[in-house]
This record gives C-alpha cells, structure tokens and sequence, in this order.
C-alpha cells in the first residue's frame, strides 16, 4: 500500500496556527483538494505532506515510514510537488526545465538518458507543448509556462502528486480537459493526488474528497458529497454562499 | 542539454591555446623562435628563450588560472545568490583580502607576507559571513546577499581608510594591488590542484545547480539536499576567489561577466556553464593581460583595467543580439 498518511499534525508558521491534529490516509488513487480562505496555510500544509516543512508537532509517513527518515532522493521518487509559482534565475529551455523533473531517477554522475527525454517528449506532447522544446523559458505566457510546470511535475513519476493552484493561469479549457484530463489518468493510474484549488467547482469536478481549513487550527475532511453545502462553505469563507443545480453537478458561488 | 551545445567547449579550448600562443610571441621584443626552440630543446640559457618561458609563459598560466577560478566562481555565487548581478566579490572576499594584502604593504612586507595576508583576510572574511548568514540555523539568499554585501561595504571602507592614512611611498604599490595584476612566477601546483578540485565539485553538482537554479523549495522537493548544496557553492566560490585575489589582486568583471556571456551562448545548463565559465574567463584574462602590457608598451596597464574594457562591451553586444522576439 503507497500511502500517504498524516498523524496527529500540528504545523504552525508565523503566528498562524495552520491545523491541530490532523489525521488523514491519502490512499492511491484518491484526490483530495484543500479548500480555505487566503493565509490559512494551505500551501504550508501541502509543503508539510510533502516533507518539505516540518511540523511542529505529529508526522506525516509515506507506506508507514516518517518522511523525515526517508533518504531524499527516495522521497523525490515517491511525493512530487508543483508549486504556485515559480523562481527561475537563468532561462532554461522548456526541454532542459522538463527534464529537471527526471532528477531523483538520474544516477549522480551521468545525465539524463535516451529514456528520460523520450518520456519529456511524451509529456509535452501530452500538454500540448509539442514544438516548444528548444522555446526559452522566459518566451513563454502565464499558460504555457504553467503547463511546463505540469510536465515536469508528471515526469517524476512520483506515486503521490501534490499541486498548489494548479489552475492557475490556465484558460477553461486547459483548466478542464488538460488539467482535468491529467487528474483523471492519475486516478486510473492509482496514483494519489492532493491539491490546493480556490475554483470550488473545479475541486468539486476534480476530486473525491475535501480538506477545509478554517484559519483558526480547525479542520475537517471528508467525501466530497458530504462536504460541499451552501452551509460549510459559507462557514468556511466567512461568506454567504448559493448553490445552482444544473443536470450533472452543482455549482456554487458568493451571494 | 549536454549533447547538444557541447560542441561549444573544444572550441572554447582552442580559443585558450590560440590566445596563449598570441600571448607567448606578442610583446616588446620581437621573439627569435630558433633561439627558444634551442632552450627547450638542447637547455642553451638566451635572452629570448628567458622572455618566452620566464615571463610570458607565467604570466599566461597565472591569466587563465585567475581567470578561469573567477569565471567559475562568479557562476555558482549567481546561483547561490539567486541573483544575476551577483559577482565573486560581492560577499566580501575580496574586501577581506585587500585589506589584508594593504595592511602587508603598509608594514612592508615582502611580496610573500602580502600574499599571505591577502588569504588570511579572504578566509577571515569568508567565515564571518556564513557564520553571520546562518543566524538561526536558516539562511536564506537574501539574507546572505545582505549579509554579504554589508560585510564588503565594511571592508571597502577599510581600504579607504588605510589608503587615507598609509604614507606617499606605499600608495602606488598599494593601487596597483587593488586594481589587480599578474605576477611573472609559474603559478604552485596547489593552486592549480584548487582550479581542479573546484571545478570537479561544480561538475559534480551541477545537475543540481539547475535545479537551484529553479527554485530552492523545488530543488528540495527533487531531493536535493540545499542545505549542503549550499554550503558547498559558498566555500567552493569563496576558496577559488581567495586563491584568484591572493595571486592577482581584485581583477574585476571576469566574474561578473564571463558566465553571462557563457549562457548567452551555450545555454543556462550549469554542466555545460561551469566549465565553459573556466576556459572563457581563461582566455579573457589572457586576452587582457595580453593586451595589458603591450597598448602602452613599455608601460604596463593594470590587467583589471582592460578586462572591463574588453567585457563590457562584448557583454552589451551579446545582450542586444539576444534580445529577440519570441521564438
């Protein structure tokens, strides 16, 4: 069983108080969206899964074993993260940025193989990033760069896949069949997926369960069907909120 | 990726012999071949054989030397520093060293003694930033950037002041020091084996360098220990500049400017931008200490004085060619 679990996590950063004991079992399979209100910590809860802050009090293992006794490179194999935005210095190609993300499969000493870039070229055939691989980074839209990020996250080829806004910068159309599209093949491919979306209906479309963070060390968690009400979600965001039900699936929005 | 632009470094190679050899048969005497083909050959001692094996040929290898361990170390502190502008001076090795180095000179010591001093500065100053940096244990670019930078505005004042106060007689000694300039004495094997080892472990990491280079938190999450990574770029960069300001004073702008042009033409991948970096600002500082004792032969230019008029504008030229539109 790859599974990611959280015991008893308490994180704090600065002065906010992110969550109080948190349990949660990410199994394969599975995809999980954290929803809250801005500066509740949902990225540093993300970050915290993926062993990349520490808690201040609980621990997060993956298969049973604490993230923290886990070799690096071994970590990378397993939890991969996409993060909300990005900090580059030089400007890479998009082939050679992509490629980054084949890191914690590469020995050391020798540089990526024959397989490595027929898996880039794949994944940017699959993103719809064909003919962009000798493209400068820093030629790229807000879209187009983000979709690179998607690559290079898809060809770590980690059994858990963590993305902080995802969405971001993508039109509708990427938003659902792109990014959509991927959620959906890593389900198929019992892989785990937690996220961090401000698009309720895009987490509703997208996932099977719901984190809420409500700011004050509160949480809950739960199927996707329980959790999304006009009640708890106008708790969640201190905010009066609607429901729209249409054939396939509701909708909601701010009163 | 490697394979694709690694064709760049014979050719940088072939530049380093090229700019070598102009830099062994150009200067004041016209050089009889026959008579230094004799000394190598048969060990008969003449003047012209002397000039090309006991001046000129040092004084190339301490260029590409200096050159080459600034270029190298300006590459890993820009990406250390998460920061283009950043040089190998910026953290204040080099103040450290200059203020060592005049010290030395100001009580008279011996070439040796400044030297010496000139190291003994660049470590000190090393070691108090990063330990300064770590503060809480954690420290971040910024941080060191500032700690960094206001350490060299310390020691920049330094210089001023001991510059203010040291008598007529040492002050020309003292410029020529801060200016930067190669020494005519074969370079010790221990400097060389530094270069080595320095651009061994920049090899080594460079893979990870770009993923630095992407972000620290992402490097992390690629599995790259930043915390040692970045130990190693700062001590590695440190060294090598101590090493390069010890022998030649504070050449200026190779570090700066080699690895940029490097990248404008080879590429961001630091596997292809480290070693590129050590040929490039080889040649470049053969080039200018080439340049440096001949324009106004018989007198000798400082060689930091031509590196910056040789780099800028072959920096500006590449910058404006690079700027194409999209695609």
């Amino acid at each position: 069983m790859t599974e990611l679990s959280a015991h008893d996590l308490h994180i704090e950063i600065g002065d906010v108080v992110v969550c109080r004991d948190l349990c949660a079992t990410f199994k394969p399979g599975q995809v999980w969206t954290v929803l809250g209100p801005n500066g509740v910590g949902k990225s540093t809860l993300l970050r915290t899964l993926a062993g990349l802050y520490q808690p201040t009090a609980g621990r997060v293992a993956f298969d049973g074993q604490p993230l923290v006794d886990m070799p690096r490179r071994e970590r990378a194999r397993q939890i991969g993260i996409l993060f909300q935005d990005h900090a580059d210095v030089f400007p890479l190609t998009v082939t050679e940025t992509v490629l980054t993300g084949r890191h914690p499969w590469c020995s050391p000493l020798q540089g990526e193989s024959a397989v490595d870039l027929e898996r880039v070229d794949q994944v940017l055939d699959e993103m719809g990033l064909d003919g962009f691989q000798d493209r400068n980074l820093f030629s790229l839209s807000g879209g187009e760069r983000r979709r690179v990020d998607l690559a290079a996250l898809a060809v770590q080829d980690s059994a858990v896949l963590m993305l902080d806004e995802p969405s971001n910068h993508l039109d509708p159309r990427h938003q659902v069949t792109l990014l959509g599209g991927m959620i959906d093949k890593w389900r198929r491919a019992r892989r785990t997926v937690v996220m961090v979306l401000h698009d309720i209906n895009l987490a509703l479309r997208f996932s099977d369960y719901l984190i809420f963070l409500y700011g004050d060390g509160k949480a809950s968690q739960g199927l996707v069907t329980e959790m999304a009400t006009e009640a708890h979600f106008s708790t969640l965001y201190d905010q009066p909120m609607g429901r729209y039900q249409t054939n396939d699936r509701d909708l909601f929005f701010p009163l | 990726m490697p394979a694709r632009r690694a064709y760049f470094l014979p050719l940088l190679f072939l530049g380093v012999l090229v700019a070598a050899g102009f830099s062994l048969a150009i200067g004041t005497i016209e050089v009889d071949w026959q008579q230094v083909y004799q000394g190598v050959v048969a060990g008969r001692p003449s003047l012209h054989y002397e000039v090309v094996m006991g001046i000129r040929l040092p004084r190339a290898l301490n260029a590409f030397l200096v050159g080459g361990m600034l270029a190298v170390a300006g590459a890993l502190m820009q990406v250390l520093l998460r920061n283009p502008l950043a040089d190998p001076y910026v953290l204040g090795v080099s103040g450290g060293a200059s203020v060592g180095a005049l010290l030395a000179i100001m009580l008279g010591w011996a070439e040796v003694g400044v030297s010496g001093a000139a190291a003994v500065g660049a470590l000190l100053s090393l070691l108090v930033v990063f330990s300064l940096a770590r503060g809480a244990g954690h420290w971040s670019s910024t941080r060191l950037l500032l700690t960094g930078v206001v350490m060299a505005a310390g020691w920049g004042a330094m210089v001023s002041f001991l510059l203010a106060v040291s008598p007529e007689a040492h002050l020309r000694g003292m410029l020529f020091w801060l200016m930067g300039d190669l020494t005519e004495r074969l370079p010790g094997g221990f400097r060389v084996g530094l270069l080595a080892l320095g651009l061994g472990v920049s090899v080594y990491v460079a893979r990870s360098l770009n993923l630095l280079a992407t972000g620290e938190q992402r490097a992390a999450s690629l599995g790259v220990n930043t915390v040692l990574l970045r130990a190693i770029l700062y001590f590695t960069a440190g060294v090598l500049t101590a090493s390069a300001v010890t022998l030649a004073g504070a050449i200026g702008f190779v570090g700066l400017v080699v690895p940029h042009i490097v990248r404008l033409v080879i590429g961001a991948d630091h596997r292809l931008v480290v070693p590129g970096s050590l040929l490039a600002g080889g040649t470049l500082l053969i080039v200018s200490d080439l340049a440096a004792r001949t324009i106004m032969a018989p007198n000798q230019l400082p060689v930091g004085i031509v590196t910056a008029f040789i780099g800028v504008p072959a920096f500006l030229f590449l910058l404006r060619r690079s700027a194409t539109p999209r695609s």
